[in-house]
């Protein structure tokens, strides 16, 4: 019985490790095809697994192009990914501080409503957007990718910090108060130090879906010398159909630095994660 | 503040009296500000406006020369469901396909993955992570690999089809494949969702799952129903967000299939944007837009609804 048992245990770890070997494939399958060279990358019968040899020539040839312009692209996609980050912090724990302790009216009216914009479809706010940022003369600069970031950063970072703040002792605060502390002092010396982790995964997660953002800097970049790295990366596909292997090397370039901010805040992304998806 | 320690002393019950410290509630609002007004700016003034644009023909050109929007009525809702070549009807369908497709399957998948992730051995967290990794990958990379890798003559899928002695297939070019292919593909992004079900898995009480065992349940029993039901609050909360999260498909269209074959993955984002930014039809767009957002709103309305039936709140605790 505790044979079977353990027989059907180690055959389920090895079925997930398989499962997890298959959701790499194609993450590996981009870095395989970025140190080949077309004709490689084109071989059948048999197709290659491994590339025969490390060629870099992808990774130079898409640095050097001058038609794709990658540092400029890199500059970009860091100024907006940077101001986002910080806006989002910034704004996003403000905001959570106010709606975890401070009573003011309609308090949980407006959380309701920030929250309820997390299941807000994005295209019916679109066009008025793009409007108002017609309007103020700003269609091409990157003031709409990064103004709403500065204003909450997000209903989700907001609700986030919220639940985190929710599990400090009120009496800590309540203390400071007594002591003569303003709200603010409250905010930034006592509450900020103690949720450390959670902003360390808000500033890791905003910079990471910034620097991925493809839907509104599709909208509003439309010159070449504003494009970030991602609207480059469409653009390399689209223009040049057959030069797939260059393609790969920057699709593999793109993805390092998430990569690089996974790794540092895998543990908080979890604890993150899970706080919110639970308490949700 | 006086007068509020005299209303704590005369009502015995202090928690029924709606008195705000002054100073506390305006550090409330500026506290808040920045997020009340993001809601006001980006979210509830661009919806009332966008319904008003619904009605009205305009186009970027009429901005710039400072026409305004001519009304229309319910114009642009007519043409949208009774026009023969409006493209709304089956891109609403499409959308739904592939955003309920995609949403069953990965909600099913990630559950499968957390529950096997969910015992102890060696290398559980590198396993994880990845399961997680991909889910950050920037999505335009993504999208340019799988179009690799569903490519009809050199792809890796066609590949091992042929391996297989099995007929290939031009994946991104069949109407009755690419919808399927782009929901196969929507399990990459599961990462988030599993490591939730996994750490609720985490939280499923041990003396129920005992329980089940004394009574002489199974496995099966246990998952069926301890295991479901205490994470059933989880699973609900991480199929809306993802149900909206799908109908919003965007760049996979842009890079991979640019709403064809057929039109068949003109889904609504990518219909509206190229109603609104590519035929400079503003107004009509808004029409199709609103309409979407409506149409989502009904529907969480009715999983909200039916979370009644099948959700199961421990001890009244959201």
């Amino acid at each position: 019985m505790t044979g079977r048992n353990q027989r059907a245990n180690l055959f389920l770890i090895v079925l997930t490790f398989v499962l997890a070997a298959v959701f790499m494939i194609p993450l590996y399958w981009m870095v395989r095809s970025s140190f080949m060279n077309l004709k490689e990358l084109y071989q059948m019968d048999p197709m290659l697994l491994f590339p025969p040899k490390l060629r870099l020539d992808n990774y130079l040839r898409v640095f050097m192009d001058s038609n794709i312009n990658l540092l400029q692209e890199l500059k970009n996609s860091l100024v907006i990914a940077i101001a986002v980050v910080f806006g989002t912090v910034i704004t996003s724990s403000l905001a959570a501080f106010g709606f975890a302790r401070l009573r003011f009216p309609l308090r949980n009216l407006w959380f309701a409503l920030v929250i309820s914009s997390m299941l807000l479809p994005s295209a019916v706010t679109l066009i008025p957007t793009f409007l108002m940022w017609n309007a103020l003369g700003q269609i091409g600069s990157f003031y709409p990718l990064i103004v709403p970031a500065w204003l909450g950063g997000g209903a989700y970072f907001i609700f986030l910090l919220r639940q985190f703040f929710l599990t400090i002792p009120r009496d800590l605060d309540e203390a400071a108060i007594i002591d003569g502390a303003n709200y603010f002092t409250v905010y930034y010396r006592v509450m900020l130090p103690l949720i450390k982790p959670a902003l360390v995964v808000v500033a890791l997660f905003s910079f990471i879906g910034a620097w991925n953002e493809f839907f509104y800097a599709y909208i509003y970049l439309s010159a070449e010398e504003s494009y970030t790295l991602m609207l480059g990366l469409q653009t390399l596909r689209g223009v040049q159909l057959a030069d797939f292997t260059g393609v790969m090397a920057m699709a593999t370039l793109v993805t390092i630095p998430t990569f690089i901010f996974f790794l540092i805040g895998n543990r908080y992304f979890v604890e993150g994660i899970t706080l919110t998806g639970i308490k949700g | 503040m006086g007068e509020t320690a005299l209303k704590k002393d005369l009502g015995r019950n202090p928690a029924r009296i709606k008195k705000y410290k002054p100073q506390e509630a305006i550090a409330g609002y500026l506290f808040t500000l920045p997020a009340i007004a993001g809601f006001l700016i980006f979210v509830l003034g661009p919806m009332l406006y966008c319904l008003y644009l619904s009605f009205t023909r305009y186009a970027i050109v009429d901005a710039a020369t400072g026409t305004p929007p001519a009304w229309v009525g319910l114009g642009n809702y007519i043409e949208m469901f009774t026009n023969p070549i409006s493209l709304f009807p089956k891109s609403l369908g499409s959308t739904f396909y592939y955003a309920f497709g995609s949403m069953i399957l990965s909600i099913l998948f990630s559950l499968w993955v957390a529950v096997l992730l969910n015992r102890k051995f060696l290398g559980r967290n590198s396993l994880r992570a990845a399961f997680f990794m991909p889910s950050v990958m920037p999505i335009v990379a993504t999208s340019v690999v799988w179009t690799w890798l569903l490519q009809p003559q050199f792809g890796l899928l066609n590949y091992l089809l042929r391996l297989l002695h099995l007929p290939q297939r031009n994946f991104l070019g069949d109407e009755a494949l690419v919808i399927p292919a782009l929901v196969i593909m929507s399990l990459w992004f599961c990462g988030g969702t599993i490591v939730v079900f996994l750490a609720s898995l985490q939280d499923v009480p041990v003396e129920l799952r005992e329980a089940v065992a004394i009574d002489g349940g199974n496995k099966w029993h246990e998952f069926i129903h301890v295991t479901l039901p205490c994470i059933s609050p989880v699973i609900f909360f991480q199929f809306i967000i993802g149900l909206v999260g799908a109908v919003q498909i965007f760049t996979q269209v842009v890079v991979m299939t640019n709403g064809g074959p057929n039109n068949v993955t003109r889904f609504l984002n990518f219909l509206i944007f190229e109603d609104a930014f590519r035929h400079f039809r503003m107004g009509y767009a808004s029409a199709e837009a609103f309409t979407a957002f409506v149409i989502v709103l009904i529907l969480t309305a009715l999983i909200f609804k039916s979370s009644n039936f099948w959700v199961h709140y421990q001890g009244g605790d959201k």
